[in-house]
Order: C-alpha cells, then structure tokens, then sequence
C-alpha cells in the first residue's frame, strides 16, 4: 500500500487550486502589492504628516502585507476545491480531516515571508529604510507570529466560504479593510474607540504592531516576548475554532448537497 | 435583379456620389452612438449588485478613514481638501478597473462577444459605451467613502477655485476611463489569467496623485507617474484648491491629460485590433 505523502498533497493543492499561480498574478500579488502599498502608504504619511511618521508605516504596511496575501490565497485555493469538485472526491477518501485542512496552508506559508521581505525591500530602495538597529532574531519571531495568525484566520475564513462561495471577493475585500483600519497599521489602537478596540483584540498582526516596531528599534527578545504570545493566543484559537467550524461545514455540506458543484 | 439608382435630375455624378457617401457617414456615425448608447444603458442598469456594494464599499471605506485619520491628525486644510477628493477619485478607480477590466472577458463567457463581432459597429465602441457606464457608476462607490471621511475630520473641506475643481473633475473622469479601458482587451490578451489586477489597483492610486500631489512622490517615480494621464488631471486639481495656479496653467493640465488619455486610447484601439484579429484567425471566440 502505498503510504500518501502529505506535502506531496499539499503541493497539488497549492498548484493545482491557486488561480494565482501564474507569473504575472504571482508577481503581482507577492512582491509588487505590497510594495506598491507601502509606497502609498509611506507618502500619504509624509504628505499629511512628516517623515518618520512615514518610517513607522513603512514597517506596520509591510507587516499587513502578511494577512493580505494569505486571506487572498488560501480563501480562493478552498473555493477552488469546492467549485472544480475535487474537495468531494479528497472527502471519499480516509485522509485524516485535521491534516487536510492544515495542509491547504503549507505552500501559501513561504510566500507570506516573501511578501513581507519585498515590502522591506522597496522601503529600503525607495525610502532608506534605517535597518542597521534591527534585531533580526526578534523580527524573524515577530514575522513568524505574524504568519501564523494569519494563516489561521485564512483557513477560518476560507471554511465559512465553503457555504457562501459567491462571497470570497467580498469578504475578502472587506477583511483586508478591517484589518488595515483596526490592527493599529496606521491608526494607533488608543485612537480607537472602545468597541473597535475590543474587535481589533481578536485581530490578527494587531498585537504585531508594537512588536515589529520594538524589533526595528533593537530591542530585545524580552520586549517582543509578551506581545508575541498574546498573537500566538489569538492563532490558537482561529484554529481551534476553525478546525470545528471544518468539521461541522463539512457535515453541513454533505447534509445538504453543497458539495455538488454543478451550481457553484 | 438589384434595382439601379439613378442620379436625380440637374445633378453631376461626382457630386451625387460625395452626397451619397457623406450621407452613408452621417448614418454610420449615428449607428455607432446609437450604439455606444445601448452598450452604456445596459451596462449602466446592471451596474451595481449587493456583491459589488460588499467588495467595493467594503474594501474602500475602512482605507478611506484611515486616510480620514491622517488627514485630521495634519490639522492642514490643504491636505484635508485634496485627499476628501482623493477618496472618492480611490474608490472609483478601484471600482471601475475591476470591472472594466472584466469586461471584455464578461462578453466572451455570456456569449455575446460573436454577436459583436458580426455587427457593423466596433467592437471598441461597444465596450466603450460599457466602461462609460461603469466609471459613472463608480461615483456611487465613492459616495460612502466621502460620507466617512467628513465623518471622522468634522471639517468642511476649503477649496480656494472651485469653478476650474469642477471641470477638474470631469477631466479627472474622462482620464480615469482611458486609463482603465487599456485593460479590457489587455486581460483577454493575458488568457484571462486573474490575479495582476490586485497590483494594478494600488498602481493607480500610487501613481495617479488622487491623495497626494505627484510632487510628493521620489523623482524617479514621478516620470512614471507622468505616463499616466490621471497625474496630469490630479494637478489641475491640486492647482485648484490650492488657488495658486493660474487658470490657464489649469486649463493646460487639462491638454496635457487629455493628449495623454489619447495615446492609451490609441493603444487600447490597437489591442481591440489584436484580440479581433487572433480571434477571428484562430477562432477561439468562446475564451
């Protein structure tokens, strides 16, 4: 019997179901989005304020550059399943439901870090970005933090756009906004009030913020160490909750027929 | 047998025939607005869904009170003038290259680009006619984003020369629908492949100086902002409500942006020549 390879699946599933693996979506996507994003952002800063206000967008845009490109992708890569039929064909089979949710992330991941580190390169080329000062191992921490809570809400999301596949442009479109508005990218979090600052709690990167601007500044792992494990918490708990929300989804759909796709 | 025409009494021939063939103008002209005017009355009733409020309203607001935010915190009224505009200029740039971009596209799946290519009128004129529809409709998109920013600045915006504002604007429009209808036949060129719009999007705003004067932007980006035309039209813009230009500096912004609108028509037309030709050759109509 031939044992089946997880990343060998994953990989299909990444190639096979992203409509973004193609080199013009792809290049799009993950290197010149955020960059494009960051040099709005960083002159709107300095229009309306001053440079260095525009120094610390440059870092908090690159780090939303995370939860962007994962929501975007790994939403869309489910939907993909859904509507090209194969999610119904891998839900025949005895693959372990807990793996193959995660799974669907495993290639999405390294383009995360990719997208972040392009943002810092055109802040660096553009901008000057100061980056002698930075602690990298505590950046890298921070990034990674960043990357797994984002990737957790991804798949929360892309689950519930199981039953609304219609809805991915929309409430993709709209999960960007709310992140940008409430994770403290640009509007500090004490600017916010307190019924937005209680949503932006359960926000992914919103606890990133801080952390990525100690990092910059030298700091050492101890500062970042409270903020990260609070981000770490709210990644816990997408997948926990994502992880039921797959199961009773699947249920649903299979209850219901949604998993026919010959009206998705 | 086909019915010959004669020429009426007391009138040469070569004069006849240049009657004859300005009249088949004059009728080809009226045909193509004709035309034009269906293709934008059809697309303008169906230009708005509950999804397109969801992805547009919803991708656009948050960012515009962001924008709001910084533009309360300058405590300048220049910079709560300009970006007030710049926000709606945002959420119909967003809204209408989506959609315009699609468009081309759209009439291929539905089946109706062979209808077009079998009629008399251009095919260009035909999407066109849509795209018009769509950057107009646009305006709607813009009208929340600009309700939540006075929201947050609680400040009337103060425009020093509001008579040359509003032809600004109109320019601004008329550039925003050169700039978006290059990629109509563009992503029928590019296979359809979704996906490089999502950088296109914050291109234009980058680019365009809708939330910022272009002279804001590094020297070396400003000459490619420059080759779009919205720059030009931001300018006059900005000259109005600053009030610092004169009102033929304004009106030359506006030449300057409407010659620049005429080169991307220009390769727009060629592109719609291109996707005509490959279609008709190869015969792959249905995408």
């Amino acid at each position: 019997m031939i044992k089946p390879n997880p990343v060998t699946r994953a990989w299909a599933a990444y190639k096979g179901l992203w409509g973004w693996f193609n080199w013009p979506a792809y290049i799009s996507n993950v290197f010149l989005r955020p960059g494009l994003t960051l040099i709005l952002f960083a002159l709107i800063g300095k229009f309306a304020l001053a440079a260095p206000a525009s120094q610390a967008y440059m870092i908090s845009v690159a780090v939303y550059a995370i939860p962007v490109i994962l929501l975007g992708s790994v939403g869309s890569s489910l939907v993909s399943d859904l509507r090209f039929g194969t999610l119904s064909l891998i839900l025949s089979t005895r693959a372990n439901r807990i793996a193959l949710y995660f799974e669907r992330l495993l290639f999405h991941l390294p383009n995360a870090l990719l997208t972040f580190a392009a943002a810092l390169v055109f802040a660096w080329l553009f901008f000057n970005l100061e980056l002698s000062a930075v602690s990298w191992p505590a950046l890298l921490l921070v990034v990674l933090a960043a990357i797994l809570s984002s990737a957790a809400l991804s798949l929360l999301v892309a689950t519930l756009l199981l039953v609304l596949p219609q809805g991915w442009n929309g409430m993709t479109a709209a999960l960007w906004g709310t992140i940008f508005a409430l994770s403290g990218v640009i509007i500090p979090l004490n600017a916010l009030p307190l019924p937005l600052r209680i949503i932006s709690e359960g926000l992914p990167i919103t606890h990133i913020m801080p952390a990525a601007q100690l990092a910059f500044a030298g700091a050492p792992f101890g500062e970042v160490a409270s903020h990260l494990a609070r981000e770490f918490l709210v990644a816990l708990g997408y997948a926990l909750f994502g992880c039921l929300l797959f199961h009773y989804v699947l249920e649903h759909l299979r209850r219901t027929g949604g998993l026919d796709t010959s009206h998705a | 047998m086909a019915r010959q025409e004669s020429p009426p009494p007391n009138l040469p021939l070569p004069r006849y025939n240049a009657v004859l063939q300005n009249g088949m103008r004059a009728t080809n002209l009226l045909g193509y607005f004709y035309a034009l005017r269906g293709a934008f009355i059809q697309r303008w009733r169906t230009s708005s869904s509950t999804g397109d409020w969801v992805l547009y309203v919803g991708s656009t607001v948050p960012i515009a009170a962001v924008i709001a935010w910084l533009a309360r915190q300058s405590n300048n009224d220049l910079v709560i003038a300009y970006m007030s505009i710049g926000v709606v200029l945002m959420a119909v740039w967003q809204s209408s290259l989506f959609r315009v971009g699609w468009s081309l596209s759209d009439e291929m799946y539905a089946g109706t680009f062979e209808l077009g290519l079998i009629t008399p009128t251009p095919l260009l004129l035909v999407i066109l006619g849509k795209a018009l529809a769509l950057v107009a409709s646009g305006i709607v998109f813009g009208l929340p984003s600009y309700a939540i920013f006075f929201a947050i600045v609680q400040r009337a915006p103060h425009i020093a020369n509001v008579p040359m504002l509003i032809p600004s604007l109109l320019v601004a429009y008329a550039t925003m629908l050169a700039g978006v209808f290059l990629f109509s036949p563009l992503m029928v060129l590019s296979r359809g492949r979704g996906g490089f719009f999502n950088a296109l999007i914050p291109f234009g705003f980058t680019f365009s100086g809708f939330l910022y004067p272009i002279t804001t932007l590094p020297i070396g980006l400003q000459v490619l902002a420059r080759l779009l035309p919205m720059s030009w039209a931001s300018d006059a813009i900005a000259l109005s409500v600053r009030g610092d230009g004169a009102n033929l500096e304004i009106i030359g912004r506006w030449a300057i942006a409407f010659a620049v609108s005429a080169v991307w028509l220009l390769l727009t037309h060629l592109m719609f020549a291109t996707v005509e030709r490959r279609l008709r050759v190869t015969g792959q109509v249905n995408g």
